[in-house]
């Protein structure tokens, strides 16, 4: 009896610890080449490498990434230019699509695998995470970069800006052909709002487009609006709420209207669809997108001619600056390393061939002015565009710890004005709230 | 000892089961539950809060306005669902010609991952490039439909599509259940002179209360379930109309990174969910059969 008993009280007692033995089993490392670059050579000369030190000891740095296009092609040819200087290191690229970029970054830090780098564009939500730059590299290497994106936050530096983004206007140069109505060209012709509004009527009364503007379905975007009519999210000691104002009221009701009278899609801000497919369809006079979206109407649109223009203005001019950092990981085990690579990757001439292969801005000193292959005269623009913006749009944006807060509640409740569901004033008294509640918990006050 | 045996055996055999439901159900649940005490962001230092979650819910409009919003649209998709699937099930089971083909065309939508069942219908249904509005406008000159930007045109989009994508997996399920009633039934009410109705109402229905239990119960935890067909197709808009629960949970704790939130919501929807399936069994009397 006893056994009988055994025979299949042991299988099972087997069973049950094979079982858990193989949940808790650690993935075996992950292969630790970098893919070789297939791409064709970068535009710009490449630097020349140093020469190798052989005594150093393997180092593998997983790099977490998101493509706006295919900057990950580029990216890695870079790689391979390190390792050539620093053989004993080795790259992992993990890439995740945009909107997964948090939670899978989250996931990693929290199961205990952090990487050792990440390309992200909110530091906020992984403050605590992120390696101090200053901790391996000298005070000095913050002075490599230009005024734009926030980096040093307390006094220590989380991150390296790798590329800057601005707000602005893509336009159907076809159409606006069609309908006969030019674009500003400098900073004398910069368009007022009734002016934009004009011209998107008249092209999409005289050409074949059906709207007259897309408009992405982020805050980031519609801050642009507010910030051009004056109006912003907190007072300029950003310690308190200035959300309920005439002039965000007005930016507001001027957004709706455009909806309202059909001169934007519903589509975008209602509904689930893409504005950047919409443009690419020719069926839109313009897009008010990011400045990452040239690169992809480069290399996507072939039906009809575009351009880019300048911002309008309200009672001041305005764009919104945004980007993209790399950061090192705490607990990656590498930190030295993923910090020796950010500061190498921030010099100017490999920060240079990164910019100029992905058609971006850089916020690096001395790539300034940088000799772009195609568009050179857009990115005057957004340069124009960006250094009438005033600190305040760079000061909010940079408050990460806000914006992570407000951002779900700003983007959603435009869109219940929009569908007319809220009130544009309870919309902003329901901002003006959260944003005092969120400021409270903040400065714990 | 043999007794002692006879005991353990049973539990022996559930074994395995339980350490996977422990492992993937019960110690995850268990941990929600925890989290939902506490303010956590999914990464910082966990701060024990109390009930306080629960509390702020009732006066959180966002939450509200996705209760709300889930109980309308189950209360309407879960019949919709079994009508749709029983008169499929009805249709299929008589001698119908080519019905194993009708079948299988039926049951497609349940083949297809959720995802391209929502970004399908955008295509057909875009209130600017769709094609559905492509033919209302040019062919029937009709004005185009805004299915997806008007918040009742957008609830009925959501609750056609969920019926469309789900109703052949619960046909074949009554399809069963119809082919496991005994035809003697019908033969003899046929000799009676039974109309087609009388007999689906005094025969088939009653029958098939047991598997119609199921369909309900199943259907309803689905459905209150959804998540990525949804999110396809209008992203929880027009201004959050059709942003049900789960979307909701999802956005608190992923993008809001108010953890400790969306866990409190997702104990709600739990408890909800109960008590829908206690309420159903009970009506149902459990399943049992009663032909009248």
């Amino acid at each position: 009896m006893k056994k009988r008993l055994s025979s299949i009280l042991i299988p099972a007692i087997l069973v049950a610890v094979f079982a858990l033995s193989a949940c808790g089993q650690t993935p075996p490392p992950a292969p630790a080449e970098t893919a070789p670059a297939e791409t064709g050579a970068a535009a710009t000369p490449t630097p020349t490498p140093a020469a190798p030190d052989a005594t150093q000891e393997e180092v593998l740095l997983q790099v977490v990434w998101f493509d706006d296009l295919d900057e990950s092609q580029s990216f890695l040819r870079l790689t391979e230019l390190y390792r050539q200087e620093n053989p004993h290191v080795t790259f992992e690229l993990i890439e995740v699509p945009f909107h997964d970029l948090d939670d899978r970054l989250r996931n990693l830090i929290i199961g205990g695998m952090p990487p050792a780098i990440a390309r992200l564009v909110n530091l906020g939500p992984f403050q605590n995470q992120l390696v101090d730059l200053f901790d391996y590299l000298d005070p000095s290497f913050a002075d490599n970069f230009n005024d734009g994106l926030r980096f040093i936050f307390d006094g220590q530096m989380l991150a390296a800006p790798k590329d800057v983004t601005a707000n602005g206007i893509i336009y159907n140069r076809t159409a606006f052909e069609a309908a006969g109505v030019s674009v500003p060209q400098n900073e004398d012709e910069i368009w007022t709002w009734e002016e934009w509004r004009e011209a998107m009527e008249t092209v999409v009364a005289n050409s074949h487009v059906t709207y007259g503007l897309v408009f992405d379905r982020t805050s980031h975007r519609f801050s642009t609006l507010f910030y051009q009519a004056g109006a912003s999210m907190l007072t300029p000691d950003l310690m308190h709420s200035n959300f309920n104002t005439p002039e965000m009221y007005r930016a507001v009701s001027f957004f709706k209207e455009l909806h309202d009278d059909g001169l934007l899609p519903a589509s975008v801000w209602l509904g689930a669809d893409n504005p950047n497919l919409l443009f690419r369809s020719g069926q839109v006079a313009m897009h008010f997108a990011g400045s990452w979206m040239l690169a992809n109407y480069i290399a996507e649109i072939d039906d009809f001619e575009w351009g880019f223009t300048y911002l309008p203005m309200d009672a001041r001019r305005s764009s919104v600056p945004g980007g993209k950092y790399l950061a090192a990981l705490q607990g990656s085990g590498v930190e030295e390393e993923a910090a020796r690579f950010i500061e190498w990757f921030s010099q100017p001439e490999i920060n240079e061939i990164f910019i100029l292969d992905n058609n971006f801005i850089s916020q690096v000193r001395g790539n300034e002015a940088l000799n772009y292959e195609f568009g050179a005269e857009f990115f005057q623009i957004f340069a124009s565009d960006l250094a009438a913006s005033g600190t305040q749009p760079g000061s909010e944006w940079g408050f990460q710890e806000f914006t992570g807060r407000i951002n779900a509640d700003l983007r959603e409740g435009l869109a219940e004005v929009l569908a007319g569901v809220l009130s544009i004033q309870d919309y902003l008294e329901m901002l003006d709230d959260l944003a005092t509640q969120a400021l409270v918990e903040i400065h714990g006050q | 000892m043999k007794r002692l045996e006879m005991k353990i055996f049973p539990y022996l055999m559930l074994l395995p089961m339980m350490i996977i439901f422990t492992m993937f159900l019960f110690w995850p649940a268990l941990n929600g539950f925890w989290i939902s005490l506490h303010n956590w962001d999914g990464l910082n230092e966990m701060t024990f809060v109390g009930i306080d979650n629960y509390t702020r819910l009732i006066n959180d409009r966002n939450f509200v306005r996705a209760f709300q919003g889930t109980m309308l649209f189950t209360a309407i998709t879960v019949p919709s669902i079994y009508v749709v699937s029983l008169a499929l099930a009805l249709m299929l089971t008589r001698k119908i010609r080519l019905s194993g083909l009708f079948r299988a065309i039926f049951y497609w939508p349940t083949m297809i991952s959720s995802i391209i069942v929502g970004l399908s219908w955008r295509f057909l249904l875009g209130e600017s490039f769709g094609l559905v509005n492509y033919v209302l406008v040019t062919f029937l000159g009709m004005e185009p439909v805004r299915w997806m930007t008007n918040t009742n045109m957008a609830m009925f989009t959501v609750i056609f599509v969920t019926t469309w994508s789900l109703a052949g997996y619960y046909m074949v399920m009554l399809i069963a259940g119809i082919k496991s009633i005994s035809e003697t039934y019908y033969e003899a009410a046929e000799i009676d002179g039974a109309s087609f109705w009388q007999q689906f109402f005094h025969i088939t229905l009653p029958l098939l209360r047991p598997m119609s239990l199921l369909v309900l119960v199943l259907s309803t935890v689905t459905v209150v379930r959804s998540f990525p067909l949804i999110l396809a197709l209008t992203g929880g808009g027009p201004a959050g109309h059709t942003r049900f629960m789960v979307q909701q949970i999802h956005e608190t704790g992923f993008s809001r990174l108010q953890m400790g939130s969306a866990s409190a919501m997702a104990v709600v929807l739990f408890v909800v969910l109960a008590i829908l399936t206690a309420v159903q069994f009970r009506l149902n009397r459990g399943g049992g059969q009663d032909a009248t």
